[in-house]
């Protein structure tokens, strides 16, 4: 079926191996702020079954923007919970990545918006992301879209 | 800590040395798309670096993990004559890079050091790096080891 323009939508079956090469891309972009972000050697077949399994998993939400028709970018946010909080489901962008040729036009943007909305039909009022913290582009990305730090992660090699 | 070694690179070091450089590209492409890379990435690479072994006004030097044998990373400076200036020579830093596995162990530094023993034996006293703009790690990084603002490069396209 022919699509014109952008459009956003939750991923299906034949969008894996496009976001799957995307997702690739992401963890190699990743890999390049922090040691502890080093992609494994066989990480191209690991990342079909991950997309694969995304799709199917209910606590995980998979996006694709498609550029007529081809996937341009992707967003992949997981539900997470802690019982302790009033808010004891929230939404955590885990990747997210557009092709580069295809930035600055607001499909990021369309993506988060689109998280947001699945999020609160299912009940869910927090939006949160996490990227590598030396990422400081990724920082001013959120940032600009109301997005504030909530959680700080530190490592330390045992 | 595994001992890392730093020596000129050879032939037998053409072919990691241009996945390196194919990385270090793929990167800047991530950091702004005015540096999408060429389809032929690969191959261009290759010719790159080939290019760059038996040019005697480059330096191409690797550093290798002693114990595994294996290429951590490399250094590529070029020598380049300042004709209306003063010290008349420089060493300008095209391509730095360390595998991600590799990071925080000052390979990077010591690759310089080692580039700068290089410069200096040639009676170059002089070393510049030059990295996209919103390459902030690289920005960091440089600024660490006290280098600082020299030219700028600006564009537009047409």
């Amino acid at each position: 079926m022919y699509e014109p323009g952008l459009t956003v939508k939750k991923a299906s079956e034949k969008h894996v191996e496009d976001i799957a090469d995307m997702m690739i891309r992401f963890y190699r972009f990743n890999e390049e702020f922090d040691p502890a972000y080093a992609v494994r050697e066989d990480v191209r077949s690991i990342a079909v079954d991950y997309v694969e399994e995304s799709i199917k998993r209910d606590d995980v939400l998979l996006l694709v923007a498609c550029w007529n028709g081809k996937p341009v970018g992707f967003l992949r946010a997981e539900i997470r919970g802690n019982r302790m909080l009033r808010n004891s489901r929230y939404g955590t962008i885990v990747e997210l990545y557009v092709k580069p040729r295809f930035r600055r036009q607001g499909i990021a943007s369309m993506l988060i918006r689109e998280a947001g909305n699945a999020m609160s039909s299912m009940g869910i009022s927090i939006l949160s992301s996490q990227f590598p913290a030396m990422n400081v582009i990724a920082k001013q990305f959120y940032e600009k879209h109301g997005f504030r730090p909530w959680t700080h992660i530190y490592i330390h090699e045992v | 800590m595994a001992s890392i070694i730093v020596r000129k690179a050879g032939e037998e070091d053409v072919k990691v040395l241009a996945e390196y450089v194919a990385r270090l590209k793929s990167l800047n492409e991530e950091l702004d798309p005015h540096y999408k890379v060429v389809d032929d990435l690969e191959s261009v690479s290759l010719e790159y670096v080939s290019n760059a072994i038996s040019n005697p006004d480059s330096i191409v030097l690797v550093a290798v993990d002693e114990d595994s044998g294996s290429v951590i990373g490399f250094i590529k400076v070029d020598v380049k004559n300042r004709i209306f200036y003063e010290p008349k020579y420089k060493g300008v830093i095209t391509d730095l890079y360390v595998h991600p596995s590799y990071r925080r162990k000052r390979v990077g530094g010591l690759l310089i050091e080692k580039a700068v023993e290089e410069l200096g034996s040639r009676g170059v006293n002089m070393i510049t790096a030059v990295y996209p703009v919103n390459n902030l790690i690289a920005r960091e990084f440089y600024g660490k080891l006290g280098f600082t603002d020299l030219d700028i490069e600006q564009y537009r396209t047409f």
